[in-house]
């Protein structure tokens, strides 16, 4: 038989237990004092961009909730220049102590690892990925009087004459995705560079000083909505968006996609098509990572990543994100960088052969 | 559309105007003011910290507090430019080549009153235009293309040839250097790197801010320290300064016609994306020497060399609106801000934005008015404090203007280099001015070398591509015109008073 005081003692411990359970349960899901305590701290989170970029918005979008979540000050610092590269060296040559973290573009970071430029951090070997942030698949699109008004129409027109692009900068994401892009097609593209970024290039397309772009489809789909851009391709294995202006708009990638058609009506080599296709979709679609130095703690880094994805998705940060982030874990982060720096170096000879063209 | 217009700007305004909704820019603009006054820190830092704040807000009170952001911290930096010669921001440093001299004469407070009701009335100008340009923004902005934007910016560099007189081979040696500054970095175009000497910290080329703080606050508190003046002013006591408030406000009035001039120029400018308010203000500098027939004094004190760049900064931002209201095509670092808060709030700037949600976009803009009025009238009522600081010695003021500097330095990328390339070109700003060499040609071509050795390479590619037939550029033709027409006027003058010398 129990005892009085044994019944009230279990009762107490019980009682306590319910607290604690309904506390945590008050307070929602956060890990709080849990990640290597970080509780109280002051995080510095770089952002490799100047203040009004995607990179930055994002950022600031999550900034309050991961607070809550990690019960620390998040303080944004932009780093930017050398195209994200000085954000992302930053990052890597911090302490790993959790206190430095960061978010970078994997793409281009990943091809200027590759080339060798300048001291990027290669985000497959020298940071630790907590998470993806968001992605976004590139789309070609085309000025609404250009005269094109498929893919066929472009490429037809290429057979001519060269289809002509605007980017902002050599070495960006979006040289890659065209450049990688026109090799599958086996098209010849001439790229015009130095544009003040996205929407100034946008609007070469638009004005018609251009044949056409190629950006992430969220960052030109109000052009799109608006009609003064036309969307000609996706650089992807399927349909990027169930957004209504990419109805019956061409795919690059997968068995019945234009990359492979192409080959096969000019009796090209289909193994190297479909790998190089692979390889693009690959790196593109690696999207943006929160990451930290490499060498962070392995529980450390478990805490963050855990932290962050349930941030990320967190009702309230996708009611107030005006776009789909497409977040995903560190686990799927960190497999699809691996997968993307593993394929990477096959679009390599084609960007080399691209950047020595344009310095002719 | 006109009718949809009125009717939104009506509705804006009534939104703007109503109780608690008045207090979102009266508060955006205190704030901005408050930060914008360190130098390097700019009204586009302020509107970013303040976005996680203002996430759960709805559309109405972000549109009325960025408004009130976007256009308090333009005016701050003109105080700083006159009182010390540390401009604020890029566009300041027009201001100080006139600003500064005449606060060393002990008219600080005329300076401020005139800056305060140039900007007041150049963001006047510009609003009204914007609001005007409203049916026509699409066509407004399509017209400038690459051939446009270097046309523009070779302008800007011949403002090289009118400003400076007398020692024209310094002038042009000067802006030689800044051309050279001005490539450095990676070419945008293939991807090298030039004069970086494997330095990750050139990859972006030199920041114009640090440069100006060298060339100009560093070098002048240097001269200031050695020349043997007690104050900045020259005068030990306030009562000694001579100079208004209310002669300041009036001479924009005096000059009517400089006024409005350079608030269209500071428009236009505004409207073209990725160009900027600093090469707004050297433009109106530039055409206000080349309009005047007595220009001996610009460049020692003149008025009117406070006139022409504060009218244009301010008129910019009205202007800058247009291709971010019309293409989300931000065209400064502010506006690029502003439209990452808008899109986060879910109002995507573009034809929708301009259709479906005008009385909105006119609370912007109201907003943006009354923030550069609320502004002026401070910084007016602030005139007699801030004069007072010309009259402080020489061993006080020079280390603090010289702590700003470091800090606005430090403050523009939060790196260290910029610190170091402004203590080096505050040693090499104070070797010109000691020597009579020009500083302002090295500034003006260190601003515009880049764009326009980017635009020419574009344009030549368009056109090797058979993208661009120049002849069919109606807006072309004019800027080239008017290019010809600066190369010449110099000439032309000295010509004309050649041969009225024999005659006298």
């Amino acid at each position: 038989m129990v005892s009085r005081r044994q019944a009230l003692s279990a009762l107490s411990a019980w009682a306590g237990a319910a607290a604690l359970g309904c506390g945590e349960a008050w307070r929602g899901s956060t890990t709080g004092p849990t990640c290597g305590g970080l509780a109280g701290r002051r995080i510095r989170w770089i952002v490799p961009n100047a203040p009004g970029g995607g990179y930055d918005a994002e950022s600031r979008l999550i900034e309050p909730f991961l607070e809550q979540r990690l019960g620390a000050e998040i303080a944004i610092d932009n780093v930017p220049g050398a195209g994200g590269i000085l954000g992302a060296r930053a990052i890597a040559a911090a302490v790993p102590d959790g206190l430095t973290l960061g978010v970078v573009g994997v793409p281009g970071l990943l091809v200027a690892a590759l080339s060798r430029a300048a001291g990027a951090p290669n985000p497959a070997s020298d940071l630790t990925i907590l998470g993806r942030i968001s992605r976004s698949y590139h789309v070609w699109a085309t000025g609404r009087n250009s005269g094109l008004e498929t893919l066929d129409d472009a490429l037809a027109a290429a057979e001519v004459r060269p289809l002509v692009f605007a980017i902002n900068e050599v070495g960006s994401a979006s040289f890659v995705s065209i450049t990688a892009a026109a090799s599958v097609l086996d098209v010849h593209v001439e790229i015009v560079a130095g544009f003040g970024g996205t929407r100034a290039a946008s609007l070469a397309a638009v004005r018609g000083d251009v044949d056409l772009v190629g950006f992430n489809f969220d960052t030109i789909v109000d052009l799109i909505d608006a009609g003064e851009l036309r969307p000609l391709l996706q650089v992807s294995l399927s349909r990027i968006a169930p957004h209504q202006s990419l109805d019956g708009v061409a795919i690059l990638g997968g068995e019945d996609g234009w990359a492979l058609r192409r080959t096969r009506a000019r009796g090209r080599d289909i193994d190297q098509t479909r790998r190089h296709t692979q390889a693009l979709v690959d790196v593109m679609g690696a999207g943006r990572v929160a990451v930290g130095p490499a060498r962070l703690d392995t529980g450390l880094s478990a805490c963050l990543s855990r932290t962050l994805h349930e941030t990320l998705t967190d009702a309230r940060v996708l009611a107030a994100s005006s776009r789909t982030l497409d977040a995903a874990s560190a686990r799927v982060a960190q497999d699809d960088v691996q997968r993307a720096a593993a394929e990477a170096p096959l679009l390599l000879p084609d960007l080399e052969a691209a950047m020595r063209r344009v310095r002719q | 559309m006109l009718e949809a217009t009125v009717h939104g700007a009506l509705e804006g305004l009534w939104l703007v105007l109503a109780w608690p909704n008045i207090l979102y820019p009266v508060l955006g603009t205190l704030l901005a003011m408050l930060v914008a006054f360190v130098p390097g820190i700019s009204g586009a830092t302020v509107m970013a910290l303040m976005i996680p704040f203002t996430l759960a807000w709805e559309p109405l009170p972000v549109m009325l507090t960025f408004g009130g952001l976007v256009g308090g911290a333009t005016f701050m930096g003109s105080i700083t430019a006159i009182l010390f010669n540390v401009p604020g921001s890029g566009p300041s440093a027009a201001t100080l080549i006139d600003g500064h001299p005449l606060a060393q004469q002990g008219q600080a407070r005329t300076a401020i009153g005139c800056a305060a009701m140039a900007s007041a009335g150049g963001s006047t100008i510009g609003i009204l235009i914007l609001v005007l340009l409203i049916p026509l923004m699409r066509q407004a902005i399509m017209a400038f293309g690459p051939p446009e934007l270097l046309m523009l910016m070779i302008w800007g560099l011949t403002t090289i040839a009118v400003v400076t007189r007398g020692a024209v081979a310094r002038a042009l040696i000067a802006a030689g250097l800044g051309l050279l500054l001005a490539f450095i970095g990676q070419d945008a175009r293939t991807g090298e790197l030039r004069f970086t000497f494997g330095w990750l910290y050139l990859w972006d080329g030199l920041g114009l801010i640090p440069v100006v703080l060298g060339l100009f606050s560093i070098a002048e508190m240097a001269d200031l320290s050695v020349s043997g003046r007690l104050t900045i002013s020259g005068k030990s006591r306030v009562e000694q300064l001579s100079g208004s408030v209310r002669e300041g406000v009036r001479s924009v009035f005096t000059h009517l016609g400089l006024f409005v001039r350079s608030a269209l120029i500071g428009t236009a400018v505004g409207i073209i994306p990725g160009v900027g308010g600093t090469v707004a203000s050297f433009l109106a500098y530039g055409q206000a020497v080349q309009t005047s027939s007595d220009r001996d004094r610009f460049g020692k004190g003149d008025i009117r060399g406070v006139i022409a760049p504060e009218a244009a900064h301010d008129a910019k931002d009205g202007g800058s609106l247009v291709p971010v209201l019309a293409f989300g095509i931000p065209g400064s670092e502010a506006t690029a801000v502003l439209m990452a808060a808008l899109v986060l709030h879910g109002l995507v700037p573009g034809r929708a934005l301009m259709t479906d949600q005008l009385p909105l976009v006119f609370v912007l803009i109201w907003s943006l008015f009354l923030s550069n009025w609320i502004t002026s009238i401070l910084g007016v009522a602030l005139v007699g404090p801030l004069a007072r600081l010309t009259t402080l010695r020489v061993q006080v003021l020079a280390p603090i203007v010289f702590a700003l500097a470091v800090l606005g330095a430090f403050a523009y990328e939060q790196r260290f280099e910029d610190v170091g390339v402004a203590l080096a070109f505050g040693i090499i700003g104070y070797l010109m001015k000691k020597h009579a060499w020009p500083r302002i040609p090295l500034v003006v071509a260190l601003l515009l070398g880049g764009g326009i050795e980017l635009n020419l390479r574009i344009t030549a590619q368009l056109h090797a591509l058979g993208r661009v037939d120049l002849w069919a550029r109606p807006l072309l033709l004019v800027l080239v015109l008017l290019v010809l027409v600066n190369l010449a006027l110099p000439w032309l003058r000295a010509n004309s008073a050649a041969r009225q010398e024999p005659a006298s």
